[in-house]
């Protein structure tokens, strides 16, 4: 099943790209043909739970990549929907951006599916050259080369770290198959072999944007469009903090303690650093960049305890971050296709000049600080847990203290939403249609996630004890 | 009937908020008829628990995070039974104060915070308690920063993080506590009544000093204890007469509450072991706290900070570790909710007619307004202790308590002066305040402002006249918590 959905996602890039120039007058049809093949991937991903390896085993399918093709063709499918909040499509064509997020879909599946470190690589940098693109893709608006460029660059520095320890990594081991990885690294990790791992975790690291290799994220997100920011927050994430754990699941070994322990200091350094540079922002999108920091500091720690507990954390962490901060990018979007810009002074009163973009932003924003009874919440409750369960009293002290942090700078958009004026001559503004129902969809899921999150809990536990 | 208390105005929040009404005409119907409804049947639950028997009514558990080990645990007993009928008394007075209010959004939010309170209070898991311990901050914290005073955004903005700062350590110290106790309990359960079982386990643990202060500084903040009460005088002075209301009535005894709870019956070896800090404190929160009271030139402020003063006696009562002191530290709970409720409702329909709260700039408001003049006498002395009315039966217990509890009767003996201090400041303030000549012109209380104090002037009266309303079912609340301290204790 889960190879079905490889072939198809391939397939439908491509179809997307081939007819897109015959359908750019007509953008909804394309987001449509896109949604559909989300649609049908992301349910094909329920239907994997059997582990089994194809390409001699250089790909595992199984449940957490069941679990990635949901999760990202979650994703996929909402961008889809999401690009319909633009009424005109996108000036250098709206099918190549359709085939982009799709590739780079199918690029983060591969990431978590791979067994195999070549695999592992491509599915990387499928996924990160679609983001790329998509970054700069707008070449209108001010920031958008700028960020893409350095985004560009420091991706390729990350990407050529992470290629030099694997190749040390194959030094050491004779293998780049993750077991035979394991089997090399099982006793005695010798110097060649921690530098190998030290410069992956970099490579790593900078994707996750942890603290300090995350210069990139606040350009590429002011440079981007929101929805493409929204994207670029979520889709390379969820692949590879997926694609870590199964790593340190499956291809450290005996070394994997030692990686948690350097996964445990960069994400401290992430969620600390990241609140803190988080509270001087002015930029809406410069400071959600931030904010991306410090969750991917969270869910870092949730990783690093390597329990079960950990790993249910890091998935529910990023099925609550995906909804939530599409659903505020998505309200992003929205907003600047009518003329607010996305910084604090074009938001002084946005909650008067219209209240169901505040309230709705406000029900993402909480989610975001991680405010009871929104999906939010539970997310860090959950990370909160497993350090618990390992006994990481000092990181857990240090990542409650940064919650009050993090209440603080989110607590800032909203004192702008709800407590400041509308500048004099602002009028009213109203969303589309399209937009509101995305929205109200995805303010619910939030709010449903945080209140019932049972089912999909359980659906994560199952799917994680592949793992352990 | 618990969930229905906890969520029925909570979904009525939503819908109001959702109602197309300008002007809350409807609005502030529904949220009257709702916390009406709310508290006829939380006033029946109460009259029909059996208070001779004790133990938990209404219980109901619904699995809810199976994997950390919390589920949905709500449940009434003679400890919370007090707060979960005061709740929708306070709100829908609350909702008289404001019946001038043209916002549907700040009756959706009394309603929500309603609903949040009750689940604070009713909370059986540590999760569930912590949930609903932040989810009262969002409203209170828009109540005060939207419809306050001058200096709002400032003083919610502190309210916020001062609150935080403790509930972000209480929530690591319930996780801590939680994952301790699963070796006793063979599973990791955040369940209270299952935790309660192993309190002597908790007791032995080394980490228990750490655990018992992540829970006591969240309370010691909400309470609050000198030093670090600063918020307080800034949130009540700003927030409107509703917030001011929810947040002397209901707020401050989350935190009171959470110690006899939490502190108390699970931490019971280390309450005793920092009794002596405690009743520093406390000492420190009523003398520190009157004076203070005496130094103000803001009607509001001056109220709030005998808030201080009054929630002194609590923690005295709840330090000492004794039955009578405990009882009083409830019995003070409850007075210091209806009483202090009826001065800021009656501040803030004065503040409301003289556009002021300068102490110096009013006179002979008793003069002017009769009849306003005379129920803020009447809670004015109530503030006092005066006996007879409520305030005085649970000030006379947490001391009484206090001179028999061996930590805290060094305090006790100066405390006292804490009472003569603030008596003076009420005193001073009816002076200044109620009697001299009649200055301007004054409306006096309409029919609405009436009924919300009515109910409050009866039920200041009624406690300080028939304790009988109250005793049985704080004994029934605190008698079995005592007996399980002092099992651990020996």
């Amino acid at each position: 099943m889960t190879l079905a959905a490889i072939v198809i996602l391939a397939l439908g890039g491509l179809a997307l790209a081939l007819v897109a120039p015959n359908f750019d007058e007509r953008p909804t049809v394309l987001g449509g043909i896109s949604g559909t093949i989300f649609a049908v991937t992301l349910l094909l991903g329920f239907g994997a739970m059997q582990e089994s390896g194809i390409l001699y085993g250089a790909v595992q399918l199984g449940s957490v990549t069941g679990l990635a093709l949901v999760l990202l063709s979650l994703v996929g499918l909402l961008v889809a929907a999401g690009a319909t909040v633009r009424e005109n499509g996108f000036a250098l064509g709206t099918g190549e951006v359709h085939a982009l997020v799709m590739w780079g879909v199918l690029g983060g599946v591969l990431l978590v599916g791979s067994a195999h470190l070549l695999i592992f690589y491509l599915g990387l940098e499928l996924s990160a050259y679609s983001t790329y693109i998509l970054v700069g893709y707008d070449r209108n608006r001010r920031f958008g080369t700028e960020g893409a460029a350095k985004y560009m660059i420091l991706g390729a520095v990350g990407s050529s770290l992470l290629l030099f320890g694997m190749a040390l990594v194959y030094a050491e081991t004779g293998s780049i198959g993750y077991a035979g990885i394991a089997a090399g690294l099982s006793y005695n990790v010798s110097a060649l072999a921690i530098g190998g791992l030290v410069l992956m975790l970099i490579g790593i690291g900078f994707k996750l944007a942890w603290v300090p290799f995350h210069a990139w994220a606040p350009d590429a997100y002011q440079g981007a469009f929101p929805l493409m920011a929204g994207y670029l927050s979520v889709a390379p994430k969820t692949a590879v903090a997926l694609g870590l754990a199964v790593l340190l699941a499956r291809a450290f070994g005996g070394a994997a303690d030692m990686v948690q322990g350097w996964i445990t200091a960069l994400a401290i350094l992430s969620v600390i650093l990241g609140s803190i540079w988080a509270l001087t922002q002015t930029d809406v999108k410069r400071l959600l960049a931030y904010s991306t920091i410090v969750h991917m500091g969270f869910l870092g720690l949730a990783l690093a305890t390597g329990l079960l507990v950990g790993y249910v954390a890091v998935g529910y962490y990023l099925v609550a971050y995906i909804v939530t901060s599409l659903g505020m990018f998505f309200t992003l979007e929205g907003l600047e296709a009518h003329g607010v810009e996305s910084n604090l002074e074009a938001w002084k009163g946005l909650g008067r000049r219209s209240p169901l973009a505040g309230v709705l932003l406000a029900i993402f924003i909480l989610s975001l600080a991680g405010v009871p009874l929104l999906a939010g919440f539970l997310a860090k409750l959950y990370v909160f847990a497993a350090l618990a369960q390992e006994g990481s009293w000092a990181a857990l002290i240090a990542a409650v203290v940064m919650v009050v942090f993090g209440y603080y700078f989110y607590f800032r958009l909203l004192a702008a939403l709800f407590l400041e004026e509308p500048a004099a001559g602002a009028e009213a503004v109203r969303l589309s249609p399209t937009a509101i129902t995305l929205m109200v969809i995805l303010a619910l899921a939030v709010i449903a996630l945080g209140v019932w999150p049972q089912p999909v809990l359980q659906w994560l536990q199952t799917a994680m004890a592949a793992l352990v | 009937m618990t969930v229905l208390l906890i969520f029925l105005p909570i979904v009525a929040a939503a819908f109001v908020a959702l109602l197309d009404d300008p002007e809350a005409e409807t609005a502030k119907r529904i949220a009257l008829g709702v916390s009406l409804a709310t508290l006829l049947a939380s006033v029946g639950v109460y009259f029909a628990y059996p208070v001779a028997s004790g133990g938990f009514v209404s219980e109901f558990k619904l699995n809810w995070l199976p994997l950390i080990g919390s589920s949905f645990h709500v449940g009434l007993d003679g400890l919370n039974l007090p707060f979960v009928a005061l709740t929708p008394l306070l709100t829908a007075v609350s909702v008289l104060a404001s019946w001038r209010k043209t916002d549907k959004g700040f009756f959706a939010l009394m309603l929500l915070l309603q609903g949040a309170l009750v689940g604070v209070f009713a909370a059986l898991d540590l999760i569930v308690f912590f949930l609903f311990f932040e989810a009262v901050l969002v409203p209170m914290y828009f109540m005060i920063a939207l419809w306050g005073y001058e200096e709002r955004r400032y003083a919610a903005v502190k309210f916020l993080l001062y609150s935080l700062v403790g509930s972000v350590f209480m929530l690591a110290a319930m996780l801590a506590t939680a994952y301790l106790a699963a070796p006793a309990l063979n599973h990791i359960s955040f369940d209270y009544l299952e935790l309660l079982g192993v309190n002597s386990y908790l007791a032995a643990l080394p980490a228990a000093g750490w655990l018992f202060w992540g829970f006591a500084l969240a309370f010691l903040i909400k309470l609050p204890a000198v030093p670090v009460h600063t918020w307080l005088p800034h949130a009540h002075t700003q927030a409107p007469t509703a917030g001011s209301i929810f947040l002397a009535g209901l707020l401050l005894k989350m935190g009171g509450y959470g110690l006899i709870r939490f502190n108390l019956a699970l931490f019971p070896g280390e309450l005793q072991r920092f009794s002596g800090i405690l009743a520093a404190i406390a000492f420190v929160s009523i003398v520190y706290g009157a004076y203070v009271t005496l130094a103000q030139r803001d009607l509001k402020r001056l109220i709030a900070n005998s808030s201080v003063n009054h929630m002194g006696y609590v923690l005295l009562g709840i330090a000492s570790m004794t039955a009578v002191g405990l009882h009083g530290a409830v019995y003070q709970m409850v007075a210091h909710g209806v009483i202090t409720g009826l001065m800021f409702l009656m501040v803030g329909l004065l503040a409301e007619r003289t556009h002021t709260r300068e102490i110096a700039a009013m006179k002979g408001v008793y003069a002017a307004a009769p009849k306003l003049g005379a129920v803020l006498w009447l809670a004015l002395l109530g503030g006092l202790g005066l006996p007879g009315l409520a305030g005085f039966l649970g000030e006379f217990q947490s001391l009484w308590g206090g001179f028999l509890g061996a930590a805290t009767r060094p305090y006790v003996w100066w405390a006292v002066f804490g009472i003569v201090i603030l008596a003076g400041a009420m005193l001073w303030t009816i002076q200044r305040v109620l009697l001299g000549e009649k200055g301007d012109d004054l409306d006096d209380l309409e029919p609405h402002e009436i009924y919300a104090a009515a109910p409050l002037v009866a039920l200041a009266v009624a406690l300080g006249l028939v304790p009988a309303l109250l005793t049985p079912w704080i004994d029934a609340g605190v008698q079995p918590i005592l007996m399980l301290v002092q099992e651990v204790l020996k």
